[in-house]
């Protein structure tokens, strides 16, 4: 199953991008926040809806879907199930309240 | 030559064989006589299947949840463009819907829904509470993997029309339907009674209404 790692960063850092006829699953979800100071990370959704009868011209969208936050020097981890349903319909990115090399946030997803 | 079935089919049931679902060559068609004179070539015709072709395809809408999108699975500006371009040819439709949280009702033409009862508020209306679910197919009903609905198209048909509505309570919804287009090329064959009614009969759609 395909994993990313960053690190963390006030910078959107992509994850991966959903294929157009499927959604993306994450799997799992790990921030090891080695540094001096407690992390929130946001994991979010970019993309833009299609033009429907509400509304004819969209614009970009960017959805939180997941946020947790760790202290220093500890390690957090979302398994599949506190996962489920959790869906991306576009590009998924995280996104820190600061940035530090010494916060890696690892990835793992799938594509259905 | 290509014998080319669409995989997923074989996993509907141990009892059921993929060219029981798919036209296949040989297989006989009749087009019934409420076709118009638009249609002359295939009016009250009877035909076989002289060689078949699956080609799968793809298509997916983000649609905010309480809305809803029109799609036209014809060739015109703007549409899907799946129906064949020339007489002779018929297009089996088999749509795979992948899971989420939408309806669809199926037009055709446009505003003209297939789905309705007898009395007169009965018909479908995505913008009506409870109308909403009148007709309305859900993912589950043809899955992707397992596609049970299937649409006949040929050349210059009015257009089916799928309108596409995610269920208000979700932020947005990803609509994915998967296509398996069978291109069939006919011959055209005695119309005998035997012939009639072993085919599979092929109705204009106003034969679906007013009953």
């Amino acid at each position: 199953m395909p994993t990313v790692k960053v690190s963390a960063n006030t910078t959107p850092q992509t994850l991966f991008t959903t294929p157009k006829h499927v959604k993306g699953k994450l799997i799992a979800v790990i921030v090891d926040n080695q540094s001096t100071s407690k992390k929130t990370i946001r994991i979010q959704d970019v993309f833009t809806p299609d033009s429907t009868a509400g509304n004819p011209s969209p614009t970009t969208q960017t959805i939180d879907r997941v946020q947790l936050t760790v202290g220093a020097g500890l390690t957090a981890t979302l398994d599949k199930l506190s996962l489920e349903g959790v869906e991306f319909l576009g590009t998924a990115q995280a996104i820190a309240d600061a940035t530090d090399t010494a916060c890696v946030i690892i990835v793992v997803y799938r594509f259905e | 030559m290509i014998v080319n079935l669409a995989p997923t089919l074989k996993a509907v049931s141990t009892y059921v064989k993929p060219e029981d679902l798919m036209l296949q060559r040989g297989g006989w068609v009749y087009f019934t006589a409420s076709w118009p004179d638009t249609h002359k070539w295939c009016r009250d015709k009877t035909f076989e299947v002289d060689r078949s072709l699956v080609v799968n395809y793809a298509s997916s809408y983000i649609i905010p949840g309480g809305d809803y999108k029109d799609i036209d699975l014809s060739n015109a500006a703007g549409g899907v463009k799946l129906y064949p371009t020339g007489e002779g040819v018929l297009y089996e439709i088999l749509l795979g819907l992948k899971p989420g949280e939408y309806l669809v009702h199926v037009y055709v033409p446009k505003d003209r829904y297939i789905y309705s009862l007898a009395e007169s508020s009965m018909t479908p209306n995505v913008e009506d509470p409870l109308l909403k679910y009148l007709g309305a197919l859900r993912w589950t009903d043809s899955p992707h993997n397992c596609p049970l609905i299937k649409l006949y198209a040929v050349k210059d048909m009015p257009a089916f029309i799928l309108r596409l509505y995610a269920l208000e309570g979700v932020d947005f919804e990803k609509v994915t339907i998967e296509w398996h287009v069978n291109k069939c090329e006919l011959k055209e064959i005695a119309k005998t009674d035997e012939v009639v009614k072993r085919a599979l009969h092929v109705k204009w759609h106003e034969e679906l209404r007013g009953f």
